[in-house]
């Protein structure tokens, strides 16, 4: 049997695995291990096994991880989030479908704060969907916009999805967090012109919220500088060269400490759940990472990705149609798998595919975040709009799934003018290091 | 007077649960806030007094080693090892309960594996005197570390599995 032939069975393997329930994380480290040991013998495999789980933990650059999940569960318990609704509730909320449109701008500054969606969704969840139900808006909208914006999450930096990509491609974190900021405000945008839009079709879905007076309006600005002063410190102390990103993180989180006692929520409970909650959600991702560590070597060394480039090079699909056809494949795939599992199963094979036809790594870092974040809000799974049926029990599933609709359409639109302009994603990284 | 037994049974479990995950959650703050730490008085320390920590990266590699070790059985006690179980949920219950046992004996073997290899190479490493690249940290209690974190993330996926 070729090389090859072992890498596809291990792919087939892997999925039965996944299928069976059983953990990604698991399935990786077996499937990689085993395919090793037909591959290059036991010995090899059992060197490789213990050396790619140590190097995957104790790699310098993996310390942001802890450090930005620390700060973003500490800057949640000081109330930052609560307060940066606030303020765009107070600024936007007299405006049709102005409490959903606070959500998504709620959202994305929390999504500075916080790298996960999963987080981004639940926090705006808790926070918003009380105040759009009492000002009677129609429960498509409020819940789709919480599910929409929390995908924001994952793309705008620090994002635990572009320190993932980095990890495993090998390219620059800093870049790539540079290059999150003007999609991720681009993303914004069309989420806030979906809203636009729905309330125009449908008024009801919308209806104003309370008009507050310009004092109101500043004093909820001003408290929230608290969570613009972490932004700036972090995102702009890597962007001048400040701060690594590692140190960034750091920063931040000491930043979000220093919140949490002047606000006086400091307290041993309070403490106690930020520490549990990092812990638990740290160990998750380095799950991840290990058991993709494992298989990824197993993969090179089955030449699956030089077979796979020679035979889609025979599809004759021209570069921007076999973009599109993983696009499309990923789209698809997104609706059963979980982004980060995802992106840690295929990356060994689309990287060299995608890097290889002459797109720019950063650039495609980018396009596959916007496409795993579909995926968190796409039917059957969608992972975010199961969270935000656990905070909103009283509303349908299916409900959700159709609000989700506009908000799904503003990603397409997004991920196109990505790919027909790619500096929107590379301006900003380019501009850093030249 | 089941239920009694029932509500006792699982205030223990609490219990022991609250026995192995308060200790790692106690030790694993304390090494993520030495962690932040070390790196802002790295950073701050570079940036305005142009003194930065020597070896910072050294203390952080090691500390990041301990708090992932840590972090594992806490991942695993909280049922958070992410799964795909769309298909699995639409299949009879007991056959759901089989596969869910034969998932949880093969990721406790992997990570039984895991623990041996690191325990093997935890020895080599201290036999060969593996160190940091600047402060000659040894690597040896890391791979311990991870070692025991392994080891008890396989005896948690069992415990758990026995408990639901």
């Amino acid at each position: 049997m070729s090389p090859e032939y072992y890498g596809a069975l291990g792919f087939a393997a892997l999925f039965v695995f996944l299928a069976l329930g059983a953990p990604v994380a698991i399935a990786l480290l077996i499937v990689g291990f085993f395919g090793t040991v037909f591959l290059s013998g036991f010995q090899a495999a059992a060197f490789t096994l213990s050396g790619q789980v140590f190097a995957t933990v104790s790699v310098y650059e993996l310390s942001i991880i802890p450090l930005f999940i620390l700060m973003g569960n500490m800057a949640s318990s000081a109330g930052l989030s609560r307060d940066l609704f606030e303020a765009a509730y107070k600024t936007l909320g007299y405006l049709r479908g102005g409490l959903a449109a606070a959500t998504i701008v709620g959202c994305a500054g929390f999504a500075a704060l916080s790298g996960s969606s999963i987080a981004s969704a639940i926090t705006m969840g808790r926070v918003a969907y009380p105040e759009m139900r009492r000002y009677n808006y129609g429960a498509r909208l409020s819940t789709g916009s919480i599910a929409a914006g929390g995908t924001l999450g994952i793309l705008i930096p620090p994002s635990t999805g572009f320190v993932i990509y980095a990890i495993l491609t090998e390219e620059s974190i800093g870049r790539l967090f540079m290059a999150g900021i003007l999609p991720g405000l681009l993303l914004t945008t069309m989420f806030l012109l979906a809203i636009a839009v729905v309330t125009f079709i449908w008024p009801e879905e919308g209806p104003r919220g309370p008009q507050f007076s310009l004092g109101e309006k500043i004093k909820s600005v001003f408290r929230a500088t608290g969570i613009g002063a972490i932004i700036v410190i972090t995102i702009g102390g890597i962007y001048t060269g400040f701060f690594t990103p590692v140190e960034a993180a750091g920063v931040g989180a000491a930043f979000a400490f220093i919140m949490l006692i002047v606000r006086g929520k400091c307290t041993v409970k309070t403490l106690y759940e930020v520490c549990s909650e990092t812990l638990k959600t740290t160990g998750m991702a380095f799950f991840i990472l290990v058991g993709a560590n494992v298989f990824a070597p197993f993969i090179a060394l089955s030449h699956l990705p030089d077979a796979i480039v020679t035979s889609m090079s025979g599809l004759a699909l021209g570069t921007y149609g076999t973009l599109a056809f993983i696009l499309l494949g990923y789209i698809i795939l997104g609706m059963f798998i979980e982004g980060l599992s995802l992106l840690v199963i295929t990356l060994p094979i689309v990287f060299p595919l995608v890097v290889g036809m002459g797109f720019d790594p950063i650039w495609l870092g980018v396009v596959m975040v916007i496409v795993l974040e579909m995926g968190l809000i796409s039917p059957p799974i969608g992972v975010n709009v199961l969270i935000v049926k656990s905070v909103v029990q009283d509303v349908k599933i299916e409900t959700i799934f159709a609000g989700i609709m506009p908000f799904w359409l503003a990603m397409i639109a997004t991920l196109a003018m990505i790919v027909i302009f790619p500096q929107i994603a590379l301006l900003i990284p380019n501009a850093m290091f030249n | 007077m089941a239920d009694k037994d029932q509500g006792n049974a699982s205030h223990d479990y609490s219990d022991r649960q609250n026995y192995i995950e308060v200790p790692l959650v106690v030790v694993g703050g304390v090494i993520i806030f030495a962690l932040m730490g070390m790196s802002v008085s790295d950073a701050l320390l570079r940036s305005f007094a142009n003194k930065p920590i020597y070896g910072a990266n050294d203390y952080i590699q090691i500390l990041l080693s301990f708090s992932v070790a840590l972090s594992f059985p806490l991942c695993v006690l909280a049922g958070r090892l992410i799964a795909i179980e769309t298909l699995v949920e639409k299949l009879p219950e007991r056959l759901q309960d089989g596969l869910d046992w034969m998932a949880t004996l093969v990721g406790v073997a992997m990570l039984s594996y895991v623990c041996w290899r690191m325990l093997i190479n935890g020895l080599e490493s201290a036999k060969f005197a593996e160190t940091t690249m600047l402060l000659q940290l040894p690597f040896a209690p890391s791979y311990y570390a991870l070692a025991a974190g392994n080891g008890l993330s396989a005896l948690l996926l069992l415990a758990v599995r026995i408990k639901k």
